[in-house]
């Protein structure tokens, strides 16, 4: 399965990442991933690569993926070329302003960008930056995410080894807010039914 | 054990099963995870040197002293360190000594897009080039093997899409390496002319001995598959090439200088149409077709940026991918940005207003040179701003002077900016520097260096005092200021850049990420007294939104530095829950 996780720097693209690929590797199988780590850390457009089971490269060709995972807006919208035909994307509904929008450069109307969003890919939208502050941080967005697309049903992982694996990738002292996430996110998708 | 690594954990696990004892690096995306990791290892002596060349003198002496040793750096630190390994390639080694230079395809991180492949060529140096962690991680061992049988240094190549994946790496245990005698040898270390013709004689034969090496190493491999198409490719661009040819046959270059000619003949000949696949130069194919192959390369693939998977189709197959979504090409751009509370938005805002000329360095400050701050003229490579600052006096004059100002980071000004401030020193430059002193190794992940007082393990150490090192090499003026103190720091400004002798401004302020920048809570705006002059905006904080009729400040964004309380003129901008006080 090829999952493709984009974002802004400092959203947790990497570890969520990581998060999948060892969840497929605690099951026994092959993993890989891709991931954008410099520049873009200072609040740049970030894509990281999951690829389970046979690939080569770590990298997702364009028109590929089976799943796309969005922590912000733009950037979802971005990257819907890397879905297959029908494949699913989940995209936080949150939008994080560039600066060519804060400038007043370039205008971002959020209403149009999920229209062209939901026109283009077969899309769950969720308000995952409101559920993190609930959950008790804004940086959480990202488990949140996998949270609601595993309760979906659009992960081939089971939630014991993502559990496991958030154990295992997540520091100690954040690992309780991760899971309280995590659940969240399962818990949003219930009564959600794939179309 | 089976582990998800990045390529720089591999590499740095690979060094530890191979019984290294010594490294030394300077921190440089895409390769200071290398050393980071080897920093973790207590068996391993691990350091940040000032600059790449003393990093690769350091582990030149700790081979030539017997231990296994080892360097990484990014593609343009083997500039900095290219004397040295050009000479170590006469010299031999002692201990095993392995380079590590991380190339940047895409420059995802980097000033250019420099193939070191041609450094293992001009310095007469054989490189291995992995394609995935676990191929670094065996071929790290491979090289110190290598470099022990040959008496040779190795480099071994990454790549950003190497060093930044993760893969499964099977682990082993570290070996026990005992270190080798040291034994005086000056015909062998002391490189005069002398001495120097003899080893070049005896480079030569090291290198014909390694090409044999290649026809019959594991580093190199022929897959056979279909015989209608071929292709010779290494690393990364290997794995993309095996993805859009999943049925032909390969030749798998693990040993990518010197190449086994006799293998390549070979599999030349078993094939109908031969590809070249590799990232940037067309290195392999120049050789090759010297060698009288025909090939196709770069007469059709780009020798600019990344491949990746549909390149190739498009480029060697003729599979155009047809994607038609407009929107992507219109949504907004998103390049990186001074993360709020950045004490450099607060010096280059100034700098802006002043309308300086400003010679720039490499650091996360090299981000002033963007809108809307629009400071930074020129950027070219470590420590260059200094220099540079001083051949514009020279060509210009004084007037020309007075409008300019060098701005370099603390990291960098030990780097190589001191021997910059030397030369406007002896050259009787005047020269305006201004050290913008955040209090560590901020680009490219927070590495300490000789100004923060730690050493890479966290352990205090002896800290380099800029003012004394600024006055010690003749600099009469030095000024310390905090860069947030908005009126003080443009006062300062003005002053020093009148000034007829060189000076310098240390423009003192922890990075916004530390720990010790200790900002807390948020602002918010005070719409009563908000007169929307928008002069707040000037500082390009990304947590202040111009909404046309009012501003907003995204709370989630703002860290508190109170860096638009200094500038705003109707004091409008306040802490969050104190505007009723």
């Amino acid at each position: 399965m090829d999952i493709l996780i984009s974002g802004v720097g400092g959203q947790g693209t990497v570890l969520a990442s990581k998060v999948l690929a060892d969840s497929r590797v605690i099951e026994g199988g092959r993993a890989r991933t891709g991931e954008t780590i410099g520049m873009s850390q200072r609040g740049g457009s970030v894509i990281s690569h999951v690829r389970t089971g046979e690939s080569y490269s770590a990298f997702i060709p364009v028109g590929g993926a089976d799943l796309l995972l969005s922590f912000e807006l733009i950037e979802g919208a971005r990257n819907i070329s890397y879905l297959k035909e029908g494949a699913h994307a989940v995209i936080n509904t949150a939008l994080i302003n560039p600066v060519s929008a804060i400038l007043g450069k370039e205008s971002c109307d959020k209403e149009e960008i999920m229209e062209y969003i939901s026109a283009n890919s077969n899309v769950f939208f969720i308000d995952a930056s409101k559920l993190a502050r609930e959950a008790g941080a804004i940086r959480v967005v990202n488990t949140i995410l996998i949270g609601f697309a595993y309760g979906l049903g659009l992960l081939d992982l089971s939630g014991e080894s993502i559990e496991k694996s958030m154990s295992k990738n997540i520091r100690a002292e954040y690992l309780d807010l991760n899971l309280k996430a995590f659940r969240s996110g399962i818990k949003s998708a219930e009564g959600v039914h794939l179309n | 054990m089976k582990r998800l690594m990045l390529g720089n954990e591999a590499i740095a696990w690979g060094a530890y099963e191979a019984g290294v004892t010594v490294a030394s690096s300077y921190p440089g995306t895409p390769s200071t995870e290398i050393t980071e990791h080897l920093a973790g290892c207590d068996e391993i002596y691990s350091e940040w040197s000032p600059n790449e060349k003393v990093s690769m003198e350091v582990v030149i002496g700790a081979s030539i002293a017997g231990a296994r040793a080892i360097t990484a750096m990014k593609h343009v630190g083997l500039n900095v360190a290219a004397d040295p390994l050009f000479t170590v390639s006469y010299t031999g080694i002692n201990g095993g000594l392995v380079i590590v230079v991380a190339d940047d395809p895409g420059m995802h991180s980097s000033q250019n897009e420099q193939d070191s492949r041609h450094y293992a060529r001009a310095a007469k140096v054989p490189m291995l080039e992995p394609a995935d962690s676990q191929e670094c991680k065996d071929f790290i061992k491979m090289a110190f093997e290598i470099s022990e049988n040959f008496d040779t240094p190795v480099l071994i190549r990454l790549s950003t899409r190497v060093s930044h994946s993760l893969s499964s790496v099977e682990l082993a245990e570290r070996e026990d390496y005992k270190l080798k005698g040291y034994k005086k040898d000056f015909v062998k270390y002391v490189m005069m002319p002398a001495m120097a013709r003899k080893r070049h004689l005896i480079v030569e034969k090291r290198m014909r001995d390694l090409k044999e090496f290649g026809e019959n190493t594991e580093l190199n491999r022929i897959e056979w598959e279909n015989r209608s198409i071929g292709v010779i490719s290494s690393g990364i661009a290997y794995q993309y090439a095996r993805e859009a040819f999943p049925e032909a046959s390969f030749l798998k270059l693990g040993m990518i200088y010197p190449l086994p000619e006799k293998m390549i003949a070979d599999f030349a000949a078993g094939v109908d149409k031969l590809f070249v696949v590799e990232e940037l130069e067309p290195f392999f194919e120049e050789q090759i077709k010297a060698m009288g192959i025909e090939v196709i390369g770069k007469e059709r693939l780009p020798v600019t940026g990344e491949l990746n998977v549909s390149i190739i189709r498009e480029k060697l197959l003729g599979e155009k991918q047809s994607i038609d979504l407009p929107f992507e090409e219109k949504t907004p751009m998103r390049p990186p940005v001074m993360c709020p509370g950045c004490p450099h938005r607060a010096t280059f805002h100034v700098l802006s207003k002043l309308k300086l000329t400003v010679t720039g360095d490499i650091g996360c400050y090299t981000l002033g040179a963007l809108p809307p701050l629009e400071a930074v003229d020129t950027c070219i490579c470590m420590g260059a701003s200094i220099g540079m600052a001083h051949g514009m006096e020279k060509a210009r004059g004084a007037e020309f002077r007075k409008k300019t100002v060098a701005v370099i980071g603390d990291s960098t000004f030990i780097h190589s900016g001191i021997t910059g401030l030397i030369d406007v020193v002896y050259n009787k430059g005047n020269s305006m520097v201004i050290i913008l002193d955040n209090s560590i190794t901020g680009m490219t992940g927070h590495q300490d260096n000789p100004t923060t007082g730690f050493t890479i393990k966290g352990e205090p150490t002896v800290q380099v005092d800029l003012v004394k090192l600024c006055e010690a090499v003749g600099i009469r003026r030095v000024k310390v200021v905090d860069p947030f103190k908005l009126k003080e720091f443009e006062r300062t400004v003005k002053e020093e850049i009148e000034a007829d002798e060189p000076s310098v401004i240390i423009a003192r302020r922890p990075c916004a990420l530390l720990k010790k920048a200790s900002y807390g809570g948020t602002v918010t705006i005070d719409s009563d007294l908000c007169i929307n002059c928008k002069l707040c905006t000037a500082i390009a904080c990304p947590a202040i939104l111009d909404k046309g009729d009012h501003i907003e400040i995204d709370e989630s964004l703002c860290n508190g530095c109170l860096l638009c309380v200094e500038k705003c003129p109707r004091n409008a901008i306040v802490k969050a829950g104190v505007e009723n006080e």
